[in-house]
Protein backbone atom coordinates (compact mmCIF):
# COMPACT_ATOMS: atom_id res chain seq x y z
CA UNK A 1 0.00 0.00 0.00
CA UNK A 2 1.37 3.41 -0.87
CA UNK A 3 1.93 5.51 2.21
CA UNK A 4 1.76 8.83 0.43
CA UNK A 5 -0.10 10.16 -2.51
CA UNK A 6 -1.77 7.00 -3.72
CA UNK A 7 -5.15 7.77 -2.26
CA UNK A 8 -5.01 11.53 -2.06
CA UNK A 9 -8.04 13.12 -3.58
CA UNK A 10 -8.09 15.27 -6.66
CA UNK A 11 -9.92 18.49 -5.88
CA UNK A 12 -10.44 19.60 -9.46
CA UNK A 13 -11.81 16.22 -10.48
CA UNK A 14 -14.27 16.23 -7.68
CA UNK A 15 -15.53 19.73 -8.37
CA UNK A 16 -16.17 18.70 -11.96
CA UNK A 17 -17.93 15.61 -10.76
CA UNK A 18 -20.18 17.65 -8.50
CA UNK A 19 -21.30 20.04 -11.19
CA UNK A 20 -21.75 17.21 -13.68
CA UNK A 21 -24.12 15.55 -11.25
CA UNK A 22 -26.44 18.50 -11.65
CA UNK A 23 -25.83 20.42 -8.44
CA UNK A 24 -25.09 23.38 -10.67
CA UNK A 25 -22.65 25.14 -8.43
CA UNK A 26 -19.88 24.26 -6.07
CA UNK A 27 -21.09 23.48 -2.58
CA UNK A 28 -18.85 24.23 0.37
CA UNK A 29 -17.82 21.53 2.77
CA UNK A 30 -19.92 23.09 5.55
CA UNK A 31 -23.11 23.13 3.47
CA UNK A 32 -22.44 19.61 2.24
CA UNK A 33 -21.86 18.42 5.81
CA UNK A 34 -25.14 19.90 7.04
CA UNK A 35 -27.19 18.53 4.14
CA UNK A 36 -25.50 15.16 4.42
CA UNK A 37 -26.19 15.10 8.16
CA UNK A 38 -29.89 15.79 7.58
CA UNK A 39 -30.28 13.12 4.89
CA UNK A 40 -28.40 10.65 7.09
CA UNK A 41 -30.64 11.39 10.06
CA UNK A 42 -33.67 10.42 7.98
CA UNK A 43 -31.88 7.31 6.69
CA UNK A 44 -30.99 6.27 10.24
CA UNK A 45 -34.54 6.85 11.45
CA UNK A 46 -36.13 4.71 8.74
CA UNK A 47 -33.34 2.14 8.99
CA UNK A 48 -33.88 1.68 12.73
CA UNK A 49 -37.65 1.31 12.27
CA UNK A 50 -37.44 -1.24 9.47
CA UNK A 51 -34.28 -3.18 10.29
CA UNK A 52 -32.39 -1.97 7.23
CA UNK A 53 -29.07 -0.23 6.88
CA UNK A 54 -29.32 3.30 5.62
CA UNK A 55 -27.67 2.35 2.34
CA UNK A 56 -30.85 2.09 0.32
CA UNK A 57 -31.49 5.80 0.77
CA UNK A 58 -27.96 7.03 1.31
CA UNK A 59 -26.22 5.74 -1.80
CA UNK A 60 -28.71 7.39 -4.21
CA UNK A 61 -28.75 10.58 -2.12
CA UNK A 62 -24.96 10.84 -2.01
CA UNK A 63 -24.40 10.03 -5.68
CA UNK A 64 -27.39 11.77 -7.27
CA UNK A 65 -27.81 14.81 -4.99
CA UNK A 66 -24.26 15.49 -3.89
CA UNK A 67 -22.22 14.09 -6.77
CA UNK A 68 -20.16 11.78 -4.56
CA UNK A 69 -18.42 8.98 -6.47
CA UNK A 70 -20.12 5.59 -6.24
CA UNK A 71 -17.07 4.04 -4.55
CA UNK A 72 -17.06 6.56 -1.72
CA UNK A 73 -20.85 6.43 -1.42
CA UNK A 74 -20.63 2.66 -0.91
CA UNK A 75 -17.88 3.15 1.67
CA UNK A 76 -19.98 5.71 3.57
CA UNK A 77 -23.01 3.44 3.29
CA UNK A 78 -21.14 0.52 4.92
CA UNK A 79 -20.29 2.85 7.80
CA UNK A 80 -23.93 3.95 7.99
CA UNK A 81 -25.09 0.34 8.33
CA UNK A 82 -22.85 -0.13 11.37
CA UNK A 83 -24.08 3.16 12.83
CA UNK A 84 -27.73 2.21 12.31
CA UNK A 85 -27.16 -1.22 13.79
CA UNK A 86 -25.23 -0.13 16.86
CA UNK A 87 -27.38 2.95 17.43
CA UNK A 88 -30.60 0.95 17.32
CA UNK A 89 -29.32 -2.18 19.03
CA UNK A 90 -28.73 -0.42 22.35
CA UNK A 91 -32.39 0.56 22.77
CA UNK A 92 -33.86 -2.64 21.32
CA UNK A 93 -31.69 -4.77 23.59
CA UNK A 94 -32.84 -2.76 26.61
CA UNK A 95 -36.48 -3.29 25.62
CA UNK A 96 -35.83 -7.01 24.98
CA UNK A 97 -37.20 -6.77 21.44
CA UNK A 98 -33.96 -8.08 19.97
CA UNK A 99 -33.55 -11.84 20.19
CA UNK A 100 -29.83 -12.39 20.65
CA UNK A 101 -29.98 -16.16 20.10
CA UNK A 102 -31.91 -15.89 16.85
CA UNK A 103 -29.60 -13.10 15.72
CA UNK A 104 -26.46 -15.05 16.50
CA UNK A 105 -27.74 -18.25 14.86
CA UNK A 106 -28.77 -16.48 11.67
CA UNK A 107 -25.47 -14.61 11.69
CA UNK A 108 -23.83 -17.98 10.99
CA UNK A 109 -25.80 -18.05 7.74
CA UNK A 110 -25.06 -14.47 6.70
CA UNK A 111 -21.34 -14.49 7.49
CA UNK A 112 -20.63 -17.81 5.75
CA UNK A 113 -22.82 -16.63 2.88
CA UNK A 114 -20.90 -13.37 2.59
CA UNK A 115 -17.62 -15.25 2.59
CA UNK A 116 -18.88 -17.61 -0.14
CA UNK A 117 -20.08 -14.62 -2.12
CA UNK A 118 -16.69 -12.96 -1.92
CA UNK A 119 -14.99 -16.19 -2.99
CA UNK A 120 -17.21 -16.96 -5.99
CA UNK A 121 -17.48 -13.35 -7.18
CA UNK A 122 -16.61 -13.35 -10.84
CA UNK A 123 -18.02 -16.82 -11.49
CA UNK A 124 -21.59 -15.60 -11.59
CA UNK A 125 -22.98 -12.88 -13.78
CA UNK A 126 -24.27 -10.21 -11.37
CA UNK A 127 -26.80 -9.01 -13.95
CA UNK A 128 -28.96 -12.11 -13.53
CA UNK A 129 -28.57 -11.97 -9.76
CA UNK A 130 -29.87 -8.41 -9.77
CA UNK A 131 -32.86 -9.44 -11.87
CA UNK A 132 -33.56 -12.54 -9.81
CA UNK A 133 -33.44 -10.77 -6.47
CA UNK A 134 -35.21 -7.71 -7.81
CA UNK A 135 -38.19 -9.82 -8.87
CA UNK A 136 -38.06 -11.78 -5.62
CA UNK A 137 -38.19 -8.55 -3.59
CA UNK A 138 -41.05 -7.19 -5.69
CA UNK A 139 -43.02 -10.33 -4.95
CA UNK A 140 -42.21 -9.99 -1.25
CA UNK A 141 -43.26 -6.35 -1.27
CA UNK A 142 -46.63 -7.58 -2.49
CA UNK A 143 -46.78 -10.29 0.20
CA UNK A 144 -45.90 -7.79 2.91
CA UNK A 145 -48.53 -5.41 1.66
CA UNK A 146 -51.11 -8.20 1.57
CA UNK A 147 -50.30 -9.10 5.19
CA UNK A 148 -50.59 -5.47 6.28
CA UNK A 149 -53.54 -6.10 8.58
CA UNK A 150 -51.70 -8.82 10.48
CA UNK A 151 -50.50 -7.46 13.82
CA UNK A 152 -48.87 -10.61 15.20
CA UNK A 153 -48.21 -14.05 13.71
CA UNK A 154 -50.85 -16.52 14.81
CA UNK A 155 -50.84 -20.25 15.43
CA UNK A 156 -47.08 -20.66 15.07
CA UNK A 157 -45.95 -24.19 15.93
CA UNK A 158 -42.20 -24.34 16.64
CA UNK A 159 -40.19 -26.87 14.64
CA UNK A 160 -37.74 -29.27 16.28
CA UNK A 161 -34.69 -27.14 15.61
CA UNK A 162 -36.38 -24.05 17.06
CA UNK A 163 -37.17 -26.02 20.21
CA UNK A 164 -33.67 -27.43 20.45
CA UNK A 165 -32.06 -24.02 19.97
CA UNK A 166 -34.66 -22.31 22.20
CA UNK A 167 -35.71 -19.77 19.60
CA UNK A 168 -38.45 -18.31 21.74
CA UNK A 169 -38.83 -15.07 23.56
CA UNK A 170 -41.10 -12.38 24.87
CA UNK A 171 -41.16 -8.61 24.74
CA UNK A 172 -43.33 -5.85 26.05
CA UNK A 173 -45.28 -4.32 23.16
CA UNK A 174 -46.01 -0.70 24.00
CA UNK A 175 -48.48 -0.18 21.17
CA UNK A 176 -50.55 -3.18 22.28
CA UNK A 177 -49.71 -2.57 25.95
CA UNK A 178 -49.06 -6.22 26.69
CA UNK A 179 -46.29 -8.80 26.74
CA UNK A 180 -46.01 -10.72 23.49
CA UNK A 181 -44.63 -14.25 23.63
CA UNK A 182 -43.44 -15.79 20.41
CA UNK A 183 -41.61 -18.74 18.94
CA UNK A 184 -39.77 -19.31 15.68
CA UNK A 185 -40.59 -22.00 13.16
CA UNK A 186 -39.02 -23.32 9.90
CA UNK A 187 -35.57 -22.65 11.30
CA UNK A 188 -33.59 -24.42 8.58
CA UNK A 189 -35.30 -22.68 5.63
CA UNK A 190 -34.79 -19.38 7.48
CA UNK A 191 -31.11 -20.15 7.92
CA UNK A 192 -30.77 -21.06 4.21
CA UNK A 193 -32.37 -17.79 3.13
CA UNK A 194 -29.93 -16.00 5.44
CA UNK A 195 -27.06 -17.81 3.76
CA UNK A 196 -28.37 -16.70 0.36
CA UNK A 197 -28.82 -13.14 1.59
CA UNK A 198 -25.27 -13.10 2.91
CA UNK A 199 -24.04 -14.39 -0.44
CA UNK A 200 -25.93 -11.67 -2.32
CA UNK A 201 -24.52 -9.09 0.08
CA UNK A 202 -21.02 -10.38 -0.60
CA UNK A 203 -21.55 -10.48 -4.37
CA UNK A 204 -23.50 -7.30 -4.93
CA UNK A 205 -22.27 -5.22 -2.02
CA UNK A 206 -25.73 -4.56 -0.64
CA UNK A 207 -26.64 -4.67 3.02
CA UNK A 208 -29.39 -7.25 2.55
CA UNK A 209 -31.22 -6.10 5.69
CA UNK A 210 -34.46 -6.46 3.74
CA UNK A 211 -33.79 -10.19 3.24
CA UNK A 212 -33.08 -10.65 6.93
CA UNK A 213 -36.38 -9.06 7.93
CA UNK A 214 -38.22 -11.12 5.31
CA UNK A 215 -36.64 -14.39 6.44
CA UNK A 216 -37.59 -13.76 10.06
CA UNK A 217 -41.01 -12.27 9.38
CA UNK A 218 -42.31 -14.44 6.56
CA UNK A 219 -40.40 -17.72 6.89
CA UNK A 220 -39.67 -18.08 10.59
CA UNK A 221 -42.87 -16.22 11.42
CA UNK A 222 -41.52 -14.00 14.18
CA UNK A 223 -43.36 -10.82 15.15
CA UNK A 224 -42.53 -7.88 12.87
CA UNK A 225 -40.92 -5.89 15.68
CA UNK A 226 -38.68 -8.79 16.69
CA UNK A 227 -37.71 -9.23 13.04
CA UNK A 228 -36.71 -5.61 12.47
CA UNK A 229 -34.95 -5.25 15.84
CA UNK A 230 -33.01 -8.50 15.40
CA UNK A 231 -32.14 -7.56 11.82
CA UNK A 232 -30.82 -4.24 13.13
CA UNK A 233 -28.69 -6.15 15.59
CA UNK A 234 -27.30 -8.41 12.86
CA UNK A 235 -26.57 -6.02 9.99
CA UNK A 236 -23.72 -4.34 11.88
CA UNK A 237 -21.75 -7.57 12.18
CA UNK A 238 -21.70 -8.35 8.45
CA UNK A 239 -21.19 -4.70 7.55
CA UNK A 240 -18.15 -4.44 9.86
CA UNK A 241 -16.22 -6.86 7.66
CA UNK A 242 -17.00 -4.99 4.44
CA UNK A 243 -16.47 -1.57 6.04
CA UNK A 244 -13.00 -2.65 7.14
CA UNK A 245 -12.20 -3.64 3.56
CA UNK A 246 -13.46 -0.33 2.14
CA UNK A 247 -11.51 1.49 4.83
CA UNK A 248 -8.28 -0.26 3.89
CA UNK A 249 -8.89 0.58 0.22
CA UNK A 250 -9.20 4.29 1.07
CA UNK A 251 -12.85 4.27 0.01
CA UNK A 252 -14.06 5.70 3.31
CA UNK A 253 -13.70 9.47 3.00
CA UNK A 254 -13.79 10.99 6.51
CA UNK A 255 -15.47 14.19 5.27
CA UNK A 256 -18.37 12.11 3.92
CA UNK A 257 -18.47 9.29 6.45
CA UNK A 258 -18.37 11.45 9.62
CA UNK A 259 -21.59 13.42 8.96
CA UNK A 260 -23.19 10.19 7.69
CA UNK A 261 -22.28 8.25 10.83
CA UNK A 262 -23.29 11.05 13.21
CA UNK A 263 -26.58 11.74 11.40
CA UNK A 264 -27.45 8.06 11.22
CA UNK A 265 -26.70 7.58 14.93
CA UNK A 266 -29.05 10.44 15.79
CA UNK A 267 -31.76 9.19 13.41
CA UNK A 268 -31.48 5.62 14.67
CA UNK A 269 -31.84 6.60 18.31
CA UNK A 270 -34.92 8.68 17.39
CA UNK A 271 -36.32 5.72 15.44
CA UNK A 272 -35.97 3.34 18.36
CA UNK A 273 -38.03 5.67 20.52
CA UNK A 274 -40.88 5.50 18.04
CA UNK A 275 -40.79 1.88 16.90
CA UNK A 276 -42.13 0.07 19.96
CA UNK A 277 -45.02 2.53 20.15
CA UNK A 278 -46.03 1.82 16.57
CA UNK A 279 -48.36 -0.93 15.44
CA UNK A 280 -46.72 -3.74 13.52
CA UNK A 281 -49.34 -3.04 10.86
CA UNK A 282 -47.91 0.44 10.41
CA UNK A 283 -44.41 -1.03 10.13
CA UNK A 284 -45.61 -3.38 7.38
CA UNK A 285 -47.29 -0.55 5.50
CA UNK A 286 -43.96 1.32 5.61
CA UNK A 287 -41.89 -1.76 4.80
CA UNK A 288 -43.77 -2.78 1.62
CA UNK A 289 -42.99 0.35 -0.46
CA UNK A 290 -39.37 0.37 0.76
CA UNK A 291 -39.04 -3.22 -0.47
CA UNK A 292 -40.51 -2.13 -3.79
CA UNK A 293 -37.98 0.71 -3.96
CA UNK A 294 -35.06 -1.66 -3.28
CA UNK A 295 -36.43 -4.05 -5.93
CA UNK A 296 -36.64 -1.29 -8.54
CA UNK A 297 -33.08 -0.21 -7.71
CA UNK A 298 -31.84 -3.77 -8.20
CA UNK A 299 -33.70 -4.25 -11.47
CA UNK A 300 -32.34 -0.92 -12.69
CA UNK A 301 -28.77 -1.89 -11.82
CA UNK A 302 -29.17 -5.19 -13.65
CA UNK A 303 -30.63 -3.36 -16.64
CA UNK A 304 -27.90 -0.71 -17.03
CA UNK A 305 -25.10 -3.16 -16.32
CA UNK A 306 -22.76 -3.50 -19.33
CA UNK B 1 -54.83 -17.98 18.30
CA UNK B 2 -52.83 -14.94 19.21
CA UNK B 3 -49.30 -15.80 20.22
CA UNK B 4 -49.38 -16.76 23.85
CA UNK B 5 -52.07 -14.31 24.92
CA UNK B 6 -54.32 -16.82 26.63
CA UNK B 7 -52.22 -19.90 27.12
CA UNK B 8 -49.06 -20.75 28.99
CA UNK B 9 -45.81 -20.29 27.13
CA UNK B 10 -44.63 -23.07 24.84
CA UNK B 11 -42.38 -25.28 26.89
CA UNK B 12 -39.52 -26.25 24.65
CA UNK B 13 -38.39 -29.34 26.50
CA UNK B 14 -39.64 -32.84 27.12
CA UNK B 15 -39.85 -34.42 30.57
CA UNK B 16 -36.44 -35.55 31.69
CA UNK B 17 -34.65 -33.10 29.44
CA UNK B 18 -31.94 -31.03 31.08
CA UNK B 19 -32.64 -28.00 28.94
CA UNK B 20 -33.37 -24.81 30.84
CA UNK B 21 -36.84 -23.34 30.72
CA UNK B 22 -38.12 -20.76 28.29
CA UNK B 23 -36.02 -17.61 28.66
CA UNK B 24 -38.73 -15.03 29.14
CA UNK B 25 -37.25 -11.79 30.49
CA UNK B 26 -37.80 -11.64 34.20
CA UNK B 27 -39.24 -15.14 34.32
CA UNK B 28 -36.86 -16.84 36.69
CA UNK B 29 -33.33 -18.18 36.36
CA UNK B 30 -33.48 -18.90 32.63
CA UNK B 31 -34.72 -15.40 31.93
CA UNK B 32 -31.84 -13.87 33.86
CA UNK B 33 -29.46 -16.07 31.91
CA UNK B 34 -29.99 -14.40 28.54
CA UNK B 35 -30.57 -11.06 30.20
CA UNK B 36 -27.04 -10.93 31.57
CA UNK B 37 -25.68 -11.46 28.06
CA UNK B 38 -27.96 -8.72 26.80
CA UNK B 39 -26.88 -6.25 29.47
CA UNK B 40 -23.19 -6.87 28.82
CA UNK B 41 -23.58 -6.55 25.06
CA UNK B 42 -25.78 -3.47 25.48
CA UNK B 43 -23.20 -1.69 27.65
CA UNK B 44 -20.39 -2.50 25.26
CA UNK B 45 -22.38 -1.12 22.33
CA UNK B 46 -23.39 2.02 24.16
CA UNK B 47 -19.87 2.97 25.24
CA UNK B 48 -18.32 2.00 21.91
CA UNK B 49 -20.83 4.06 19.95
CA UNK B 50 -20.60 7.05 22.30
CA UNK B 51 -16.80 7.04 22.12
CA UNK B 52 -16.84 6.80 18.32
CA UNK B 53 -19.42 9.61 18.07
CA UNK B 54 -17.46 11.97 20.32
CA UNK B 55 -14.19 11.41 18.44
CA UNK B 56 -15.87 11.80 15.03
CA UNK B 57 -17.74 14.93 16.10
CA UNK B 58 -14.54 16.52 17.40
CA UNK B 59 -12.74 15.68 14.16
CA UNK B 60 -15.60 17.00 12.05
CA UNK B 61 -15.76 20.31 13.92
CA UNK B 62 -11.98 20.73 13.53
CA UNK B 63 -12.24 19.90 9.84
CA UNK B 64 -15.01 22.44 9.26
CA UNK B 65 -13.11 25.11 11.18
CA UNK B 66 -10.07 24.57 8.99
CA UNK B 67 -11.54 24.00 5.56
CA UNK B 68 -15.28 24.65 5.83
CA UNK B 69 -15.36 26.84 2.73
CA UNK B 70 -13.40 24.39 0.60
CA UNK B 71 -15.33 22.48 -2.06
CA UNK B 72 -16.86 19.28 -0.74
CA UNK B 73 -15.63 16.56 -0.01
CA UNK B 74 -12.11 16.99 -1.30
CA UNK B 75 -10.28 15.74 1.71
CA UNK B 76 -7.19 13.56 1.78
CA UNK B 77 -7.82 10.06 3.03
CA UNK B 78 -5.24 8.45 5.31
CA UNK B 79 -5.38 4.75 4.62
CA UNK B 80 -2.73 3.13 6.78
CA UNK B 81 -2.49 2.84 10.52
CA UNK B 82 0.81 4.73 10.56
CA UNK B 83 -0.74 7.54 8.56
CA UNK B 84 -3.64 7.77 11.01
CA UNK B 85 -1.29 7.72 14.00
CA UNK B 86 0.94 10.39 12.48
CA UNK B 87 -2.12 12.51 11.76
CA UNK B 88 -3.35 12.13 15.32
CA UNK B 89 -0.07 13.48 16.65
CA UNK B 90 -0.48 16.50 14.40
CA UNK B 91 -4.14 16.82 15.49
CA UNK B 92 -5.15 16.27 11.88
CA UNK B 93 -8.97 16.38 11.79
CA UNK B 94 -9.29 13.61 9.21
CA UNK B 95 -7.09 11.31 11.26
CA UNK B 96 -9.30 12.01 14.28
CA UNK B 97 -12.42 11.15 12.26
CA UNK B 98 -10.71 7.99 11.04
CA UNK B 99 -9.97 6.95 14.62
CA UNK B 100 -13.68 7.37 15.41
CA UNK B 101 -14.59 5.33 12.33
CA UNK B 102 -12.22 2.54 13.39
CA UNK B 103 -13.85 2.46 16.84
CA UNK B 104 -17.28 2.35 15.18
CA UNK B 105 -16.26 -0.48 12.84
CA UNK B 106 -14.74 -2.49 15.68
CA UNK B 107 -17.81 -2.21 17.94
CA UNK B 108 -19.89 -4.98 16.30
CA UNK B 109 -16.91 -7.32 16.23
CA UNK B 110 -16.19 -6.70 19.90
CA UNK B 111 -19.89 -7.27 20.52
CA UNK B 112 -19.66 -10.76 19.03
CA UNK B 113 -16.55 -11.44 21.13
CA UNK B 114 -18.35 -10.23 24.28
CA UNK B 115 -21.33 -12.49 23.53
CA UNK B 116 -18.92 -15.40 23.15
CA UNK B 117 -17.46 -14.76 26.60
CA UNK B 118 -20.92 -14.28 28.10
CA UNK B 119 -22.31 -17.51 26.61
CA UNK B 120 -19.20 -19.38 27.77
CA UNK B 121 -19.58 -18.06 31.33
CA UNK B 122 -23.20 -19.17 31.26
CA UNK B 123 -21.98 -22.61 30.12
CA UNK B 124 -24.33 -22.45 27.15
CA UNK B 125 -22.37 -24.81 24.91
CA UNK B 126 -24.58 -24.62 21.83
CA UNK B 127 -24.52 -20.85 21.66
CA UNK B 128 -20.85 -20.60 22.59
CA UNK B 129 -20.16 -22.79 19.56
CA UNK B 130 -22.51 -20.79 17.31
CA UNK B 131 -20.93 -17.50 18.37
CA UNK B 132 -17.45 -18.94 17.91
CA UNK B 133 -18.31 -19.91 14.32
CA UNK B 134 -19.55 -16.38 13.61
CA UNK B 135 -16.37 -14.88 15.06
CA UNK B 136 -14.08 -17.21 13.09
CA UNK B 137 -15.90 -16.48 9.82
CA UNK B 138 -15.72 -12.74 10.55
CA UNK B 139 -11.98 -12.88 11.20
CA UNK B 140 -11.56 -14.95 8.02
CA UNK B 141 -13.49 -12.26 6.15
CA UNK B 142 -11.22 -9.53 7.52
CA UNK B 143 -8.15 -11.56 6.58
CA UNK B 144 -9.50 -12.18 3.08
CA UNK B 145 -10.16 -8.47 2.66
CA UNK B 146 -6.72 -7.53 3.94
CA UNK B 147 -5.05 -10.02 1.60
CA UNK B 148 -6.85 -8.57 -1.40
Amino acid sequence: MTAEGGNRRDTAGRAQCASRAGTGQEVSLTTFTLLNFLVSTVAGFVGALLGLGGGVFLVPALTLLFGVSIGEAVGASAVSVIATSSGAAVAYLRDHITNIRIGMLLEVGTTTGALTGALIAGLLNPRYLYFFFGVLLLYNAYLTFRARRQELPEGVVPDRLALRLRLQGAYRDRALDRTVEYTATRTLPGLLVMYASGMVAGLLGIGAGAFKVLAMDQIMRLPMKVSTATSNFMIGVTAAASAAIYFARGQVNPAIAAPVALGVLLGASLGTRVMNRMRSRTLRVLFAPVLGWIAVQMLWKGWVMP
Amino acid sequence: MSAGADRPAVRPFSPGSTQPALPVPGAGPAGEHIERVEILVGHLLRYGVALAAVIMAAGLVLLLMRSGTAPHPSVPVPTSISEVLGGLLRLDPTALIDLGLVVLILTPVLRVAASLVAFAIERDRTYTLITLIVLIVLVAGFALGAAE
